[in-house]
């Protein structure tokens, strides 16, 4: 099946976009990524620490993938804005997780002062993924404003709660014509299933992965259940029903009237 | 004179940007400079000359989701 979800001026096949925060190594990171044939991989951008003679993460990167730097660490529009022009100066930075997150105990983001970022980066040019709490209105505005797609959260950052807020993003889904992306607190796959069942175009994870007793295998098992949801979601026709429907036929010898 | 480099101060006796990261031993090729709030590419650092209390951020990407 030729599946392929046009974003952000890309075409891309792997639905399961992967953050790197939290892995023990990046050697293990470069495998888990090879292992799920990553193609969008999220990467953050932080001080330099005088002296610091750490890797360059890039190098742990497959070439093919395309870097999506995030904004973490801004807690308002002018420190996503400021974070995403210094990605830009990396010349590796187009591609913005727009994150603004003033609440540090749910990690829960700002959606009035993500939708100001957006409005600024798309016109400056960026292919913006704003990272939200799922609400239909404010989505509507954030397509508007010029997003490339939509982030609604499936649960606070970490939690590894799974698609709590399944009902909301389904709307999002239907009325919303852009790819939503699930990201964060997905850690399972019957998680990502869900959210690919429900006509996701794509999901984000990193702690689950990151942090998995077996990174690599893991990796692999996510890839697989969002290639499976993705392709129930292509083909499944079945509504849900009050009543019972037999898949057998009732009637039989077992009945003479 | 003193400049804040990545959020402390530190007193430093070159002159331009371009020498304070070579003192610093930054690698250009892998961090984003930033000087006054200003993104300051590779090949123009030499041009910045430094003052008092000017604030310079290097970064560079790590881990994240």
């Amino acid at each position: 099946m030729n599946d392929i979800l046009k974003i952000g001026g890309k075409e891309i096949t792997n639905r399961l976009f992967i953050g790197t925060g939290k892995f023990g190594d990046f050697g293990l990171m470069k495998q888990a990524l090879e292992a799920a044939g990553a193609q969008v991989v999220t990467v953050a951008l932080r001080r330099v620490n005088l002296g610091d003679k750490a890797d360059n993460i890039l190098e742990y990167i497959p070439e093919n993938c395309t870097i999506m730097v995030n904004t973490s660490g801004a807690r308002n529009c002018d420190e996503a804005v400021r974070i995403a022009r210094l990605a830009r100066g990396t010349d590796r930075g187009n591609w913005i997780k727009l994150e603004a997150i003033p609440d540090n105990k749910y990690l829960m983001p700002d959606n009035e002062e993500t939708l100001k970022a957006v409005e600024i980066l798309a016109k400056d040019g960026f292919m913006v993924f704003p990272y939200m709490n799922p609400d239909l209105v404010m989505a509507r505005k954030m397509r508007d404003a010029g997003a490339a797609a939509i982030m609604p959260l499936g649960s606070p950052i970490g939690t590894n709660r799974g698609f709590r807020t399944q009902e909301i993003v389904r709307l999002i889904i239907k009325e919303i014509d852009l790819p939503v992306i699930v990201d964060a607190g997905l850690a399972l796959p019957s998680h990502l299933a869900e959210c690919m069942e429900s006509g996701c175009a794509a999901v984000l994870v990193n702690t689950a992965i990151a942090t998995a007793k077996d990174p690599v295998t893991l990796a692999k098992a996510f890839f697989l259940a969002t290639q499976a949801g993705r392709l129930a979601y292509l083909s499944s026709a079945n509504d849900v029903s009050d009543q019972a429907r037999a898949s057998s036929p009732l009637t039989g010898f077992l009945r003479q009237d | 004179m003193q400049v804040k480099l990545n959020g402390k101060p530190e007193d430093i006796k070159v002159s331009t940007l371009a020498e304070l990261v070579k003192l610093k031993g930054f690698n250009c090729a892998r961090v984003v400079i930033e000087h006054n709030l200003k993104i300051v590419s590779e090949e123009k650092l030499g041009e910045i000359r430094l003052n008092e209390n000017d604030v310079i951020e290097v970064l560079a990407f790590i881990g994240g989701g």
